[in-house]
């Protein structure tokens, strides 16, 4: 497994397209996911810079899957911080959203659990958390990130990371019970 | 725990992991639930119609960053060496000059000039002895090389006689060049002008022909005495020096002889 994605990556490096879609492939819906959750300005514009510096920089990284996954998302966080920045210099016209994506293969627990609640309601109740709480808890969940990784993405000690991911599921719990949501 | 009670570490740790808390109560089992929908509901395929491009995007842009890095690793040498260059160049623009001042004056001290008292004390301080620089030595060279072109001058012009005493011997130590033709205006073997137009002439009475001058090896003014005032070196005219119209004898062009050599035969004086 690891000899594979070893190989995969150094394919990417030679500029193999076949190795790039299945980088591609795999990492960018969670990655659009992220940044869409987290209210990143023209998600699809920050995607797209995400991989270009990922393939810049991709000769520059060593490590294993785990490491690559957590590298690549720490990557889509500062370019949403650069993007909210900019953005904030430069005030756009707001363009309606694009039309719901189509979801990706999930499995059977989160398939499960997505039919009970609707992909609507998970984003609404998203946004009742703070920036910093979502941001822990998507990187927790969808980059699979170690406390110390987010706290390295995010630019914040360890300890404030544990505290916001635990204020962060006090406030799912509440939402839950407020919107009477029966999981 | 409560409704709203705290979340322990581990407890938030088993809720992000996908996991009902052990003994947790049922609102953590919801959050257990919604924590797996998130991982479902989020993500987000991109437009498949971008994603050929993007693929292709990416692996271009994979291939110019490795041939990028390939190419930055093999010059980094020649960059530094490059770097280097500057600061050897700028060494050599400084050390070659400076090696070549003493190179310089060493070649001119060895040629017979006397160097400036400046530069002979800096060599001095840093132990070179330059040859051909002490106070009589340059004296009489300065004097003989004056003496020399004028009695090379003279000879060909058929006036060397009368020349060879005064020419030389009487001249002040005081390292004024040229004044080996202070009997240009005498008549050949005439004694009737002052060899030393500055006072020459009514000095000690010179050296009968054929015996005048200095022996050789002994020419010059000793050491620590000096050249004769003015006015009482010169050798009469006439009286002194190679027999006239025999030519450039007496004017001796030695070098270091201070004073013509006299010799009777007008021979140039052996060295």
């Amino acid at each position: 497994m690891a000899d594979r994605f070893r190989a995969l990556l150094e394919a990417a490096r030679e500029g193999s397209e076949p190795a790039w879609s299945t980088i591609y492939g795999g990492y960018a819906p969670m990655v659009l996911g992220y940044l869409r959750a987290n209210r990143a300005p023209e998600p699809d514009d920050t995607l797209s810079e995400v991989f270009l510096q990922v393939a810049r920089d991709l000769e520059r990284f060593e490590g294993d899957e785990r490491a690559f996954r957590a590298w690549v998302f720490t990557i889509a966080h500062h370019r949403m911080v650069d993007a909210r920045r900019h953005s904030a210099r430069r005030p756009v016209e707001p363009v309606p959203e694009p039309p719901e994506p189509e979801t990706v293969e999930l499995d059977d627990a989160a398939d499960q659990a997505l039919a009970r609640i609707g992909a609507e309601e998970v984003h609404r109740i998203l946004e009742a958390l703070s920036p910093d709480q979502r941001a822990v808890l998507l990187l927790r969940v969808l980059g699979e990130l170690t406390v110390d990784e987010v706290a390295s993405a995010l630019g914040k000690r360890p300890g404030a990371v544990k505290a916001l991911q635990r204020r962060g599921l006090v406030a799912i719990r509440r939402e839950l019970a407020r919107q009477g949501v029966t999981l | 725990m409560g409704f709203l009670g705290r979340i322990r570490d581990e407890d938030a740790e088993r809720l992000l992991a996908g996991y009902a808390p052990h003994g947790g109560s049922l609102q953590l089992d919801e959050v257990a639930s919604f924590i797996d929908a998130l991982g479902g509901a989020v993500p987000a395929r991109p437009d498949p119609r971008d994603e050929s491009f993007m693929v292709r995007q990416l692996a271009a842009t994979a291939r110019s960053a490795s041939a990028a890095a390939t190419v930055e690793t093999v010059p980094m040498a020649a960059v530094r060496r490059a770097r280097r260059r500057p600061r050897i160049a700028l060494l050599a623009k400084v050390a070659v000059p400076v090696a070549l001042v003493p190179a310089v004056l060493a070649g001119l001290a060895f040629a017979g000039v006397r160097l400036p008292e400046p530069a002979r004390d800096a060599l001095d301080t840093v132990g070179v002895e330059l040859p051909n620089q002490s106070d009589e030595d340059s004296a009489t060279s300065i004097d003989d090389n004056g003496a020399s072109e004028d009695a090379a001058s003279r000879s060909g012009r058929g006036e060397s006689g009368g020349d060879a005493a005064s020419s030389g011997d009487s001249e002040p130590a005081n390292g004024h060049g040229g004044r080996g033709d202070q009997g240009r205006g005498r008549e050949h073997g005439q004694g009737e002008e002052s060899v030393d137009s500055q006072g020459g002439g009514d000095g000690p009475a010179g050296v009968p022909p054929g015996q005048g001058g200095t022996p050789p090896g002994q020419g010059g003014t000793p050491p620590g005495q000096a050249a004769p005032p003015p006015g009482q070196g010169g050798t009469p005219p006439g009286e002194g020096g190679a027999i006239p119209g025999s030519g450039s004898g007496g004017q001796s062009a030695e070098p270091h002889g201070g004073a013509p050599d006299g010799d009777p035969a007008g021979q140039p004086t052996p060295k």
